[in-house]
């Protein structure tokens, strides 16, 4: 079986650490802590999900995948988000819309192994 | 603004301020054990609307977050609100930069700062339409933490606002560009005519930094000064009670209002309408005195 890469992307330490190692179990794991750092990974590397934070300065999780969605669209469609919950209608539209890609913090370690696992499956039978 | 703020210890029940969110109450502080790694969410509802959301614990002082403002401040603000001493920045580069600093990391003081500068911006001239949104938003975020702070209905400290933003029975004082000119050189000239903006009629400058959009002439006349508080968040306006008595005065005014804004236009041709469109507001403002 092959080794998958995801990339993890929190502006909290602590938060980015946890998925981190819980993700580690499974997957050979990158951390970003901001939406720019994460771009030039991105970039540079190929990944086979990306777990992104919603609410992060600078550049938000919705801000990365629209510029994903851009730049590098099969990459877009392997994000899997986490959110706080949200307070604006525009965020609140794109967690509706990403409903079934989105994880609540703090995230349940089995779910969110799963949905991870889920998100990459789902986006190689696309590729496919 | 620069100083290192002192850690923030929250407990439920608590009522904080999200920034350019509003008043929020802690509902719950939550530690939860992940692949080893120990973390403390607080969530907080707002109390506005009753949206949740759940933060780190380590990041609320990088969010901004803050307890509501006390009296102290209170009345260091609105001292502020009601003096003359203010200027308008009419660099509109620095001005946005240091609005956006304000409203996230300024507190209450930050808010009635954004508040007050963009109403004496508009004895100036009518605002842009990001810059009137802004104003409303600020004025919104005030309005609610006052009443918060006071422990008043929002209406009551939205009324607060007014009376010492248009002291009743005293005219504002008549403000020119020259008085606020710096010498930068880099300002916003109000002398040049189309171009709002003073950066020559060429420019691209973008969805953020548009010039007043074109609208029909009465609107204009009508809207010289964002005294009136749009709805935030889809909320409904609520009218304080100097701006009933202004609308008894002029009731033409209400009879031009309309709700929604027409799509916005391209720079070049928007700084063209903007032109005559002044000329209305002075008309309304010289009929009015009539």
């Amino acid at each position: 079986m092959r080794t998958t890469r995801v990339l993890v992307i929190d502006d909290e330490p602590l938060v980015a650490s946890a998925a981190r190692r819980l993700l580690a179990r499974a997957h050979e794991v990158e951390v970003a802590h901001c939406g720019q750092s994460a771009l030039a990974l991105l970039r540079a590397r190929a990944f086979d999900a990306v777990l992104c934070d919603i609410m992060m300065p600078h550049m938000t999780g919705m801000e990365l995948h629209a510029r994903l969605t851009e730049i590098r669209p099969e990459l877009a469609s392997r994000m899997v988000f986490l959110t706080g919950g949200v307070f604006d209608g525009v965020a609140a539209q794109f967690l509706r819309e990403n409903a079934r890609w989105c994880m609540d913090k703090p995230f349940d370690p089995r779910e969110l192994l799963a949905l991870v696992a889920e998100r990459i499956a789902s986006a190689d039978a696309l590729a496919r | 603004m620069a100083e290192t703020p002192p850690p923030l210890t929250l407990a439920v029940g608590d009522r904080v301020v999200y920034p350019n969110q509003g008043v929020c109450r802690v509902t719950s502080v939550e530690s939860k054990e992940v692949a080893g790694q120990t973390l403390t969410f607080v969530t907080m509802k707002r109390e506005e609307d009753g949206a949740v959301v759940m933060v780190p614990e380590a990041k609320v002082r990088s969010i901004g977050l803050r307890k509501v403002a006390g009296r102290p401040e209170v009345d260091r603000v609105f001292t502020f609100l009601r003096s003359d001493s203010d200027k308008a920045n009419l660099d509109w580069k620095q001005r946005a930069r240091t609005n956006v600093e304000r409203m996230s990391q300024g507190g209450l003081m930050g808010l009635a700062e954004v508040v007050k500068g963009l109403q004496v911006l508009s004895e100036l001239r009518p605002l842009p339409t990001k810059e009137r949104e802004l104003y409303d938003n600020a004025r919104h975020l005030l309005v609610a933490e006052l009443a918060a702070s006071l422990d008043l209905a929002e209406v009551d400290a939205e009324d607060a606002v007014d009376v010492v933003l248009f002291p009743p029975g005293r005219e504002r004082p008549k403000r020119t560009a020259e008085e606020f000119r710096t010498t930068t050189g880099e300002e916003e000239g109000m002398e040049l005519g189309d171009d709002l903006l003073g950066l020559g009629g060429d420019i691209d400058l973008g969805a953020e930094q548009e010039a007043e959009p074109e609208e029909p002439e009465a609107e204009e006349a009508a809207e010289p000064a964002p005294k009136g508080k749009a709805p935030a968040r889809g909320k409904p306006e609520k009218k304080p009670a100097a701006e009933k008595k202004a609308e008894k005065k002029a009731p033409e005014k209400k009879a031009a209002k309309k709700p929604a804004r027409p799509e916005k236009k391209p720079a070049r041709a928007e700084k063209k309408a903007a032109k005559p469109a002044k000329k209305t507001a002075k008309t309304a403002k010289t009929a009015k005195k009539k």
